[in-house]
């Protein structure tokens, strides 16, 4: 039958409906494309229409008359049932609050919540599973507010299986409950990315918390480079040092990245008690970008004691170039013990050697 | 004399068919990429890695060659991009013209000492330039000897860039402000490590520049120019936002590129002699990853953050889509080994079986269509109906496929503010396949005879009309 189907006019019928789909898609991408320019459209002349009435009410209101609740909204005379106008105002109440601080800022966020945008992020919070956005602007709207989420709802949020939806919960807890959610969010942290974490940890340097919490104790070197990175990131923000938990994490070697962070970590913490320990971790390693990173953080800790493992670094001329410019760089670190160091590498290099110290002494050059 | 010419209509049936179901699967595949894409992006604040003091640092090098006419406005796009931690890295790849002397008075530019650790092989670095004004302290200037090839001068940037992540643009292209974010952005958010990222490039014939940045976006009016902006948009959208979904991106084009300089190195950096050099370069980190069986990804990004000047003259645009079509075969015929070997997983599985099938061989495939075409009518062996419905389906497919990669286009952002424009953009996709195609087709077959008869290829020059120069102080446009 398949046979006869295609001897016969099975083919040309086969075409038929792929051309006829064909046009069907096509008409149905001219439609779409007319759409987005009419969505474009009714958005931009909406907010050209809200957006001077929006504005003198909340200059009038907020700025002169300092009102701080009860709003006479009704003046504004706008649909907020249309959809198209809540976004309007929403989006044009966004830009104000991110603009105005201190009191005012407050009362722009209760004439946010007075005009029903806390009750309708609420709403969007409840249907998360089908509104992967909506759920994570509510939540950053309900965090600018500073609203309440049931905690129920909260814990199911957390426990979402889309990473957007936790990252937006736990930056969600960091802004409105702060050092009190730390336990709270860095125990169930999973699954994040680099830039998830990046996200949190600005979430957290921007409150006012000043930084009593140990991030330490969360080190754990079977969690991702990413989750350990964030508490390293935090620790180096708010100089919490802890050698003990970052030479487990090193030891452990997992990730080499993770490692890496660490030894940066120990570095800019200032770990002088380490030093030793990452003089024996030069000599054993192999990894080119380790050695480099431990340079830089026996640099950082400018004890004098590693002058003689900096020179002849510098002084090997098998060495890698960076690794090199690395060492110089951190003997340079090292004043005043390295002074005479210094003054003698200066009057023994060769002319390639001492080009190489004009280029890192030289005062327009920045970055390595 | 039957069972042959029904075996070659079998093959040519066959090859459509299969490019057909390509063609779906990347139209379904590319939706979903950007959809994935724009959900992310949406759900993050832009100001987190621009306000970040810990973000990655980014080398933009920029190669120029002889471009005295933009390279001061173009300098200055560069150094007001958006982004917490980035140096600039121009090359001045033996420029003929007063390239460099430009830069130095415009700059305040003076020669520093330096020794560089040739890390990947490029001509003989002369001397390297800081500015003494501290609001240029992240703009290096590389002065070296004419390599003969815009690899060369990638490579010597290479070797003077400081920071873990490369950006290669070219020196004449105008970058959006949020460009280093975005790329940046995808790097961070992969699960695996990100080797190379890629964005939209579309042209800048028409648009207005002020100050090195882009003002408003235009359709081009030259039609070759148009032509390609909806050819890049198709290949951008629907192509390489479609093998996005599979992490099979064959190329990161060398008009805007972020790549992981530690893999770019381990790589050899690029090839010098090679006339496609982006895709090469892909290709062999993608085969040293494979090699060293670490996991990778090759990641592509929908929003345009690239303006490029498309060649608006028709020898120019056959000599760049020579090169390009003999940068191709050179690749299938150095890195064979990787054709459906398991150990290059899915590179040698997917991303370079494609490549050799449906790229290089679809101009030959298409010539000898239209011969066998031609031999049929000429023995009267073809069934005319027929043959008249399949060409108008293939016709409305394409039309659709481009109409479709407008509407994704649109999804993203809508870069025409006028609705003229997009409107020209869709009655362009009605033309080209009879105007545009053909010299395409042309271009890849000649490319592709000459390299086989090893022709020495010669760059030339593409004269720059200084389209991106600054609007009038009156804010009037041209």
């Amino acid at each position: 039958m398949i046979r006869s189907f295609f001897e016969g006019d099975g083919w040309p019928m086969i075409v038929w409906i792929a051309l006829v789909l064909s046009f069907m898609f096509w008409t149905a991408c001219l439609i779409g494309i007319c759409i987005f320019y009419y969505r474009d459209y009714r958005y931009r002349s909406h907010y050209t229409r809200i957006y001077p009435v929006l504005r003198d009410f909340i200059y009038e209101h907020v700025l002169i008359a300092n009102t701080f609740n009860h709003f006479p909204i009704e003046k504004l005379s706008l649909d907020l049932d249309k959809r198209i106008v809540r976004k309007v105002v929403r989006q044009i109440l966004h830009e104000f609050i991110f603009t105005i601080g201190g009191e005012k800022g407050r009362s722009m966020r209760n004439l946010f919540n007075e005009m029903g945008f806390d009750k309708e992020a609420q709403y969007e919070i409840r249907h998360s599973a089908k509104h992967v956005l909506a759920t994570v602007r509510s939540l950053s709207d309900l965090a600018l507010m500073q609203v309440n989420i049931q905690d129920d709802i909260l814990k199911q949020l957390l426990g979402s299986p889309r990473v957007e939806i936790r990252v937006a919960a736990y930056k969600y807890l960091v802004q409105v409950e702060g050092e009190q959610a730390f336990d709270r969010i860095f125990a169930g942290i999973y699954g994040i990315s680099e830039l998830d974490a990046l996200d949190i940890y600005q979430s957290i340097v921007l409150t006012d918390y000043v930084g009593a919490y140990r991030f330490s104790q969360w080190l754990d070197d079977s969690k991702t480079c990413a989750v350990n990175s964030l508490y390293m990131d935090l620790m180096v923000y708010y100089q919490q040092l802890d050698e003990e938990e970052l030479w487990k994490l090193i030891m452990a070697r997992k990730e080499l990245r993770t490692v890496q962070k660490a030894i940066n970590a120990l570095g800019k913490l200032l770990a002088r008690a380490s030093e030793d320990q990452l003089q024996c971790l030069f000599h054993k390693e192999q990894d080119l970008n380790l050695k480099i990173e431990i340079i830089k953080a026996i640099g950082r800790l400018g004890q004098g004691k590693s002058i003689d493992l900096l020179e002849t670094i510098f002084k090997d001329k098998n060495s890698v170039l960076v690794l090199r410019k690395h060492a110089y760089r951190s003997l340079i670190a090292q004043k005043p013990y390295s002074t005479s160091c210094l003054r003698k590498l200066d009057n023994e290099v060769e002319s390639d050697d001492d080009k190489l110290i004009r280029y890192i002494n030289h005062p327009m050059v920045h970055y390595f | 004399m039957k069972h042959f010419i029904f075996s070659i209509e079998f093959i040519f049936g066959l090859y459509c068919l299969l490019l057909l179901i390509v063609y779906m699967m990347l139209f379904r595949m590319s939706s979903i990429s950007i959809k994935k894409n724009l959900r992310k992006r949406n759900s993050r604040r832009i100001q987190t890695l621009l306000e970040s003091e810990i973000a990655p640092g980014v080398s933009i090098v920029a190669p120029a060659y002889n471009e005295s006419v933009t390279i001061v406005n173009n300098v200055r796009s560069l150094m007001t991009l958006f982004y917490p931690r980035y140096e600039v890295v121009i090359v001045n790849d033996g420029s003929k013209d007063d390239t460099l002397q430009k830069l130095i008075q415009e700059f305040d530019l003076v020669e520093v000492d330096f020794l560089v650790d040739y890390m990947v092989p490029c001509k003989e670095i002369k001397a390297i330039y800081k500015s003494r004004d501290i609001s240029h302290k992240r703009l290096t200037i590389v002065d070296k000897v004419n390599g003969g090839s815009k690899a060369d001068a990638v490579n010597a940037g290479i070797n003077v860039a400081s920071f873990p992540y490369i950006l290669n643009t070219d020196v004449d292209c105008v970058l959006a402000n949020d460009t280093l974010v975005h790329l940046m952005e995808a790097v961070l958010d992969a699960k695996e490590r990100v080797i190379a990222v890629g964005a939209t490039l579309r042209m800048s014939n028409s648009s207005y520049v002020d100050s090195g940045m882009l003002v408003e976006a235009a359709l081009p009016k030259p039609i070759l120019a148009r032509f390609q902006e909806m050819e890049y948009i198709r290949s951008y959208l629907l192509g390489k936002m479609g093998w996005n979904y599979l992490n099979c991106i064959p190329n990161v084009s060398g008009g805007l590129g972020l790549f992981d300089k530690e893999i770019l190195i381990a790589a050899g950096g690029y090839d010098s002699q090679s006339l496609g050099e982006d895709m090469e370069m892909v290709t062999r980190m993608c085969m040293t990853m494979c090699e060293n069986d670490e996991k990778y990804e090759v990641k592509y990004i929908p929003q345009t953050l690239c303006w490029t000047e498309g060649p608006d003259s028709l020898k120019m645009l056959t000599r760049q889509r020579i090169r390009w079509a003999r940068g191709l075969m050179q690749i299938i015929r150095s890195h064979r080994k990787a054709f459906l070997n398991p150990k290059y997983k899915r590179f040698g599985l997917i991303v370079f079986p494609y490549n050799a099938i449906f790229e290089f061989l679809a101009p030959i495939m298409e010539i000898l269509g239209i011969f066998f075409y031609v031999y049929l009518i000429l023995t009267n062996g073809i069934n005319w109906q027929m043959a008249i419905l399949l060409l108008v389906f293939v016709y409305m497919f394409s039309i659709f496929l481009t109409s479709f990669s407008i509407l994704l286009d649109n999804y993203v952002y809508k870069y025409y503010k006028r609705r003229q424009d997009i409107v020209r953009l869709c009655l362009t996709a009605f033309i080209e396949p009879f105007l545009y195609h053909p010299i395409i087709v042309y271009s890849s077959i000649k490319g592709y005879v000459q390299e086989l008869f090893g022709k020495k290829h010669a760059w030339g020059e593409m004269k720059r009309k200084g389209t991106l120069s600054p609007l009038p102080s009156d804010g009037t446009k041209k």
